[in-house]
């Protein structure tokens, strides 16, 4: 029997499928894994001001013998120079969802680019998107929670954010479309460091991460750095954070005591670990209400809970008033323990540490409350 | 639909391969334990080996085209599904994002998204003209009636090619400040496009603007309405937009599971359908319009409706699905299907019907294209 006629045999008998209909995951803190069995893609974020070098980091990644099949979006006046490469050209262009809902702001060129990349999937491992230098990292971030088309298919891996080490200090202060790139940063790359001193370095190095204390900080020249130090960073992931900054738990606690009662101007961080274990539906109501009525001013938000209902480990992030969250692994014999960052401008470290407590189930509370509460 | 019982749509989580199917002699399928479905067996099925992306049927129905996610197209006779015209793969990443004969079946037109269009001679069955590359994907290929122009999408712009005796002129007809959506036809002289935030109607040879309707929203497909009243458009935001063309009163239907990407029209105009989800939705457009009426909804089934498309000149709508299974139905008479063809698990990218409504051509994302007979049970 040929292959032809089989299929001609295989006509419906019967509505029998191996589909099922899309899992919203979004905004369920307290719900169940809804993950899709469908790999998604990872998508990785590159921001920097104009000049910070983000095509040649591009053109290094792109010739680098890595294995990874790379789709590249690049914005209209890039240049990526490499032959055969996959890169497409975008226009930014911003719209707002959910009928015009300011808020709500999303790239449509990304949901188009990307939609059509869905059916190739196959054919890459891998997408980098490049930003244009004057670009808010907003509208890009919130693409992928705000498309359920894009979030079932992509996951965003990460947000790289050069920093050209010569001239930063003329945009940190003035510019809220660098600060805003920054603050958005998974991995914040210290570029052109061969052109400055090398106690300029460990100066801007402290004034990046304490206005994003969650980002990793690469000091680079010429864009050199090895590919897994930027792709495949899981923003999820926090315990990469923490394995490669021992230190990060400890250092602000002054700065905890410090900033008490105190909004801080231009963008800061709250981070906060907390044992015990987390309440959903308390969690839930607060991240919420914290979101809806802050969201504009909370760049990011980053999270590893242990909820009291869970054996895995609940993990989020969230851009702006946008979080979607997952569990991931279990607990097993790690210290079932919470963490939470936010980053962004006039954070009320008092207010964050107080509605986050009260999330907590009533004995780890009370524990806490005794002073077992760390900042980050 | 809401009738199928759950141990007949039961699902199957082995994950049969068409070619590991055997041959069903069953003439019915079980969709409910009392009303057998007729099965509309295949005339012919032609293996591509490559996804395949839109099918097309010739104004004449004595031809189909398909075009592949690797950018080949090949044209076939319908008796018997053998190739007459093999255009073969330009670009192993970039596809095909459109195809459409001409109104008199002389040409058929490629767009391809590495930034190319091409123009095949049917008769000659040649490639007689093609651009250099574009730059951008051309889109959305629309034909004017006497065949001599070819409008289609090329970003923010929307092109002309006007087919002379020496070739081919390429004229552009309007520049937008966003990405332009979608192309339809009002009738033979209007042009409708939608960009993020605006339908236009235009005149199809000066570009003058005939009508503009703005929306806060962002708009993302088009189709006219036969009857001319109702532009109908699906957003980003799983909504689908209205507007009367007549009255320019505009209304919004929401509540939809995904984004509305196509719709079709009955050919008198008084009935709309699309598929949301798992549902197909299918709206009576008859008198004042939809506006505060009940919609009929046929479903849920078990996968994503992928494509809706009445007949030209019938009443019947034939749904397909991601699970490969495309379903027979006469909204105005039953709730049930009439009858079920398809490929089991095998996922439908496009289908059309024939110009007289005798048969459907139905591309299948694994790589398959059929010829499916309608008879009506």
């Amino acid at each position: 029997m040929s292959n032809e006629n089989k299929n001609l045999g295989s006509l419906a008998a019967g509505l029998r499928t191996g589909h099922q209909p899309p899992a919203n995951q979004s905004q369920n803190p307290g719900g169940s894994s809804e993950v899709s069995q469908d790999k998604k893609i990872p998508v990785t974020i590159l921001t920097g001001f104009l000049g910070a070098g983000k095509t040649t980091l591009l053109n290094k990644i792109l010739t680098e013998k890595h294995g990874k099949r790379i789709a590249v979006i690049e914005n209209e006046f890039g240049e990526v120079g490499i032959d055969h490469a996959l890169v497409l050209k975008s226009e930014e262009e911003i719209f707002e969802m959910n009928n015009g809902c300011i808020c709500c702001t999303v790239r449509g060129d990304l949901i188009r680019i990307l939609g059509k990349l869905i059916p190739k999937k196959s054919k890459f491992d891998y997408v980098i998107i490049e930003t244009t230098g004057m670009a808010h990292p907003t509208p890009v971030a919130q693409t992928f929670f705000l498309d359920e088309e894009i979030q079932r298919h992509y996951e965003l891996d990460g947000i790289v954010t050069l920093v050209d080490a010569k001239h930063v200090g003329l945009h940190l202060g003035e510019s809220s479309e660098c600060q805003e790139q920054i603050g958005f940063a998974d991995v914040l790359l210290l570029n052109k460091s061969d052109l400055v001193e090398a106690q300029e370095i460990e100066k801007l190095k402290t004034e990046l991460s304490s206005r994003n204390p969650s980002a990793e900080i690469f000091v680079v020249k010429n864009g050199e750095i090895p590919f897994q130090n930027i792709l495949d960073r899981q923003a999820f992931n926090l315990d990469r954070v923490l394995e490669m900054k021992p230190k990060f738990l400890d250092k602000p606690k002054d700065h905890h005591h410090h900033h008490d009662h105190t909004h801080q101007k231009g963008v800061s961080s709250v981070g906060l670990e907390v044992e015990g274990e987390i309440h959903p539906e308390r969690f839930r109501q607060w991240i919420s209400e914290l979101l809806r009525d802050f969201g504009d001013d909370i760049f990011r938000s980053k999270g590893i809970l242990n909820f009291s209902t869970e054996q895995k480990r609940y993990v989020f992030q969230g851009v702006h008033s946008l979080i979607d969250g997952r569990f991931d692994r279990e607990w097993g014999t790690d210290p079932r323990k919470n963490l939470i960052v936010f980053i962004g401008k006039n954070l009320d470290r008092e207010r964050l540490t107080k509605g986050f407590m009260n999330c907590l189930v009533p004995s780890a509370s009370k524990s806490a409350a005794s002073g077992e509460v760390k900042s980050l | 639909m809401s009738e199928i019982n759950e141990k007949s749509t039961q699902h199957s989580s082995e994950g049969v391969s068409s070619s590991e199917n055997s041959i069903s002699d069953e003439s019915h399928a079980q969709l409910n334990d009392e009303i057998p479905i007729p099965i509309l067996k295949p005339k012919w099925l032609h293996p591509v080996g490559h996804a395949v992306r839109k099918v097309r049927v010739a104004p004449d129905s004595s031809t189909v085209a398909f075009a592949t996610e690797e950018g080949a197209m090949k044209v076939l006779e319908t008796q018997k599904g053998e190739v007459l015209f093999d255009f073969p793969s330009q670009d192993s990443f970039f596809g095909a994002s459109d195809l459409q004969y001409s109104p008199d079946g002389a040409y058929l037109a490629l767009a391809l998204e590495n930034g190319r269009l091409c123009l095949f001679d049917l008769s000659k069955k040649e490639l007689v003209f093609q651009n250099s590359e574009l730059g951008e994907s051309p889109e959305n290929l629309r034909w004017s009636r006497d065949s001599q122009n070819l409008f289609f999408i090329l970003g923010k712009k929307i092109l002309r090619w006007t087919l002379l005796s020496e070739g081919v002129e390429e004229s552009e007809l309007v520049e937008e400040e966003t990405t332009i959506t979608d192309l339809g036809w009002v009738d033979g002289k209007m042009l409708a496009y939608t960009t993020y935030s605006h339908m236009k109607v235009i005149e199809s040879h000066t570009a003058r603007i005939r009508q503009d309707f703005s929306w806060k929203g962002s708009l993302l497909s088009l189709e006219i309405c036969p009857n001319k009243k109702y532009a109908v458009c699906g957003t980003q935001d799983k909504t689908i937009h209205i507007w009367n063309l007549s009255t320019k009163k505009d209304m919004e239907m929401r509540g939809f599971e995904s984004k509305i990407r196509q719709v079709s029209f009955r050919e008198d105009g008084l009935s709309m359908a699309h598929g949301t989800g798992n549902e197909v939705i299918v709206w009576d457009f008859s008198g004042t319009g939809p506006s505060g009426k009940k919609p009929q909804v046929l479903g849920p089934f078990e996968t994503e409706v992928v494509e809706v498309h009445y007949q030209n000149e019938g009443n019947i709508l034939c749904s397909a699905g991601k699970d490969g299974i495309l379903l027979f139905w006469n909204p105005l008479e039953t709730q049930q299907p009439l009858a079920i063809s398809g490929i089991r698990d095998q996922e439908v990218a496009s289908f059309a019907w024939s110009g007289d409504d005798s048969f459907l051509v139905v591309g299948f994302v694994p790589g398959y294209v059929t010829l499916i007979p309608w008879i009506k049970p």
